[in-house]
């Protein structure tokens, strides 16, 4: 039903470096995002995953080639990679706490000069129901499940390409959890849109996605389909407590 | 001792209208705070500079005095963009110090170079509320009307109105813009409205420039009850208005004007009319500038965040 809006289009990493001061993080990172589907970074506390997105991003210093669909955006600047269709849901999910719900939304469509952005509330509304029961609400009173829906709808109001989400599942109830990802995979099938989510909650990532990284000490240790993934040993006794 | 209620509402009506400014200048603080956390402390002496701008579009060229002001506005907006693009951009947003820095300087400099072309005389500027329909009675060099058998300024009144047209126009700016959308996506989360989007820079611009405009618009305000502008005019203005902005909340629009207000109040009522006219205690109005360094000592004491600001809460 929304499949109109979204282009679909890969992301490729090349030997991506990011450090913070002098402590270096990412240490060549190489991976490629394939268009459309659903991919997942898995990694230990400090492995490096937040950071990977954020230097996808240009939110740190990086050095390394990031290419979104055909073009290099390494020298990017983050307020412009939105407007190239990649748009990053920030770990603690980054709302606007002072911002009213709708304003939030609003100021997600930023970069749109079109005049569909109200049509498109509508839509997120529908899909987000408790969000239009919240509008008029500040960011700030919403819980920490209706805060997650909130910063991701923010994030499709820009019409991304690509959806980068770090750690959506954090803090929440597991009821929760399940239910945002269920919308995650909706999402996906009906809109072609590109995922890219960090996420601590391994079995529950494999399962959603299609293509898993492990990132170990700021390197990919593994990569493969899910399927693959789940059913590797190393990484069964290391994320999936098997 | 003597009570004299009679001529309270005198005494309210000033503190009301100086308050108005106090709470102009507060605008400007913290329109700059509300987005950088940081104080700028030039804010005074931009401000003082346009009513200069004022001065001379208006007293030297013979420009209408209100089209003065808003060349005046306009120009002080934009030196606040350079301001914000040269001097404050280059920094680290994170480390306070460097920029605050900065503004101190820029405080001494426009203050010396101000005083370099104009010298420290104090020179007549027209007030803004100085014609006035035939109706309205006049005592020494005030006009006024009369409100609770006590005077009301004409010129207090004149105040109010500006002031709440600038108010209301800031809220339209802030609340129907998508600049003032922006504006206050970067107040709120400078890192997410990164990742919307939003250039932060120009945002912060923005926000320099309309506080430069209400700073100007304060010290024109102001310049009628100072006898005129000279390079020191802002000075102490700048500490009530900071007053104004720790009892308002330094992170609140309203909080800054209603704070403001108070300590025009505090300074008319409970210094003036108590010190000097009940107890007959001259001395008592050079507390005036007292009052506002003990009112960010209790705010700073007892209410950290101000009447309306937010209080901070840090996660770990």
């Amino acid at each position: 039903m929304v499949d109109d809006v979204f282009d679909e289009v890969g992301l490729k990493v090349e030997n991506l470096h990011a450090s913070y001061g002098a402590v270096e993080v990412l240490r060549g990172l190489d991976f490629e995002v394939p268009a459309k589907g659903v991919s997942v970074i898995l990694g230990a506390n400090g492995a490096g995953k937040t950071t990977t997105l954020r230097a996808i991003c240009n939110m740190c210093d990086t050095s390394g080639t990031v290419t979104l669909g055909d073009e290099d955006i390494s020298r990017t600047g983050t307020a412009e990679i939105v407007r190239k269709g990649m748009v990053h849901v920030p770990q603690g999910r980054g709302t606007f706490p002072e911002l009213s719900t709708m304003d939030n939304l609003m100021v997600g469509a930023y970069t749109r000069k079109d005049n569909e952005i109200k049509d498109d509330v509508d839509r997120w509304f529908e899909i987000f129901p408790v969000l239009a029961e919240r509008h008029a609400q500040m960011a700030g009173s919403l819980s920490g499940g209706e805060q997650q829906m909130l910063a991701v709808a923010r994030a499709l109001m820009a019409r991304p390409r690509l959806l980068l989400l770090d750690e959506p599942s954090l803090g929440l109830a597991p009821l929760i959890i399940e239910d945002l990802f269920e919308r995650f995979i909706t999402l996906n099938k009906e809109t072609g849109l590109t995922m890219l989510i960090v996420e601590q909650n391994a079995n529950l990532a494999l399962d959603m996605a299609q293509y898993g990284y492990v990132i170990e000490s700021g390197e990919i240790a593994l990569h493969g389909s899910a399927e693959q993934l789940k059913n590797d040993p190393a990484v069964q006794e290391a994320y999936l407590g098997a | 001792m003597t009570w004299n209620f009679d001529i309270l509402p005198d005494f309210i009506f000033n503190g009301l209208s100086l308050g108005a400014i106090y709470g102009t200048v507060a605008l400007a603080l913290v329109l700059i705070f509300k987005a950088t956390t940081l104080i700028n402390f030039a804010t005074g002496e931009l401000a003082m500079l346009g009513a200069f701008l004022v001065y001379v579009l208006h007293m030297e060229q013979g420009l209408w005095l209100w089209l003065s002001m808003l060349i005046a506005m306009a120009l002080s907006a934009g030196l606040g963009v350079l301001i914000e693009r040269t001097l404050t951009r280059p920094f680290d947003p994170s480390d306070h110090l460097p920029v605050v820095l900065i503004t101190l300087g820029l405080f001494l400099i426009i203050n010396a170079v101000a005083g370099d072309i104009w010298n420290y005389q104090v020179r007549i500027l027209s007030n803004p509320f100085g014609q006035f329909p035939s109706w309205v009675p006049s005592v020494g060099g005030d006009r006024f009307i009369m409100v609770f058998g006590s005077r009301l300024k004409y010129q207090s009144l004149g105040i109010w109105v500006t002031l709440a047209i600038a108010l209301f126009l800031l809220g339209l700016i802030l609340n129907r813009t998508k600049a003032g959308l922006a504006f206050r996506a970067v107040s709120s989360n400078v890192e997410s409205a990164r990742l919307v989007g939003v250039h932060t820079g120009r945002t912060l611009g923005f926000g320099w420039a309309i506080a430069s405009a209400f700073g100007t618009l304060g010290a024109v305000l102001v310049a009628p009850q100072l006898g005129g502008v000279n390079p020191n005019m802002m000075a102490t203005i700048l500490i009530y208005a900071l007053a104004g902005a720790a009892l308002g909340g330094l992170d609140s629009l309203g909080g800054a004007v209603l704070g403001g207000i108070l300590v025009g109040l505090i300074q008319a009522v409970a210094v003036t009319w108590v010190g000097v006219v009940v107890f007959g205690q001259l001395y008592m109005s050079i507390l005036q500038l007292a009052a506002a360094f003990i009112v960010i000592l209790i705010v700073l004491l007892f209410r950290p965040s101000g009447l309306f600001g937010t209080r901070r809460v840090e996660r770990v």
